[in-house]
């Protein structure tokens, strides 16, 4: 690590290498959510903020709790991401809501063709996307994303702006061809 | 795997080289060495208080300063221990002890004033004219200390801030006190703390997503 903050990218990808293992058991360990996609989403969330961070740790002092505290921090961000999800995802087929009403005419807004959607994402040039795919589907912050593409946090922000509206009229587009 | 080790080339290209932070009692002096010039420079603008030396020679007034002091400094360490990886909580207790101190000899001195036992202005509402001084002295510090505890990882924001908060208000009532031709009342202490805390919450509020910088 003593390396890596100076700077040797060689020495960084072996310690990130090193203990990715580790960080994967410690995470399903103690991941309450479900699967293991989402655990290896934690691992990754780690490893973007032991980068944003690495100037914090000091050589003097082991590096394992320094690891584990951003560790539990991440497990905590991702149990609260998880419980916020898992709210937004309830099914209208419940007893607060009852069953859904068939004859009732549908609803303005329909929620979309998420296939439609991904591949709409897809067709976006490179810099949009990845914007679009770390901030809106991740939920990284500015500075983490900044952190793993290498663009400004100004850029990033064109960036996810550009996306949306390029998403926007890709689909009103779609939708207005399908309405036709 | 693919996308984890993905993410591990894509940070080790962007390995560069970065500024080590100083352990926290180190930076808790550095903050010090920084403000407490800029505090000289505004009580040289100022002008020291005309009766200092007497100040100075009573054992609770000097009692009050030192314990302001050491709370000034043990809360700036708590600050910017709160945000490293790996150390204690517990780092926010440190400012406790000298802080009982502090505030106790400051309650006392307001005691003796609502008595009639003492003359003194720490009961009294803050001269208007005081208030432009008030504000640049608390400014200073609050800003360095901000941009300090923002160097850390933003793991406890809100302790983080409350801690940094203590030490400004700490310091620059003490400061006030030596500059000051009356004692910094009590009220500006309220105000000062309740400025602080408030901004405290308002920076601290980073969803916790974005804890990490």
């Amino acid at each position: 690590m003593r390396a890596a903050q100076g700077g040797d990218s060689r020495a960084y990808a072996a310690l990130l290498t090193e203990i990715t293992p580790v960080l994967r058991r410690v995470v399903r360990r103690r991941w309450g959510g479900s699967g293991s996609a989402d655990a290896e989403d934690v691992v990754q969330d780690v490893l973007i903020s032991l980068h944003s961070v690495r100037h914090t740790y000091d050589p003097a002092r082991p590096f394992m709790p320094w690891l584990m505290a951003i560790v539990s921090f991440r497990l905590k961000d991702a149990g609260r991401k998880a419980a916020r999800r898992s709210v937004h995802e309830r099914s209208e087929w419940s007893l607060e809501h009852g069953l859904p009403d068939a004859a009732a005419e549908p609803a303005p807004e329909s929620p979309g063709d998420s296939e439609e959607l991904r591949r709409a994402i897809a067709s976006l040039p490179d810099g949009q996307r990845r914007a679009i795919e770390l901030m809106k589907l991740e939920e990284h912050s500015l500075k983490e994303a900044a952190a793993v593409t290498g663009m400004s946090v100004g850029a990033l922000k064109v960036a996810v702006h550009r996306g949306l509206k390029t998403l926007r009229a890709v689909l009103a587009g779609g939708k207005h061809d399908r309405n036709r | 795997m693919t996308g984890t080790d993905d993410l591990i080339r894509r940070l080790a290209e962007r390995a560069v080289p970065v500024r080590r932070l100083r352990p926290p009692l180190m930076r808790a002096a550095l903050w010090l060495a920084v403000v407490v010039p800029a505090l000289l420079g505004v009580a040289l603008v100022m002008g020291p208080r005309v009766d200092l030396a007497g100040h100075l020679a009573e054992p609770s007034a000097l009692l009050t300063l030192g314990a302001g002091l050491v709370t000034a400094f043990c809360a700036a360490a708590a600050a910017l221990a709160l945000g490293i990886p790996g150390l204690s909580p517990g780092w926010a207790l440190l400012p406790l002890p000298p802080m009982l101190v502090w505030l106790a000899g400051f309650g006392r001195q307001c005691v003796l004033e609502w008595l009639g036992l003492v003359e003194g202005s720490r009961l009294g509402l803050p001269h208007p004219e005081c208030l432009p001084d008030i504000v640049v002295m608390t400014a200073v510090p609050t800003v360095v200390m901000v941009m300090m505890v923002r160097r850390g990882a933003w793991l406890r924001p809100r302790l983080a801030l409350a801690m940094g908060g203590l030490a400004v208000a700490a310091l620059t009532n003490s400061a006030l006190g030596l500059i000051h031709p009356d004692d910094a009342g009590l009220l500006v202490l309220l105000v000062q703390f309740a400025v602080l805390a408030s901004l405290a919450a308002v920076l601290g509020r980073t969803p916790p997503i974005r804890s990490i910088p």
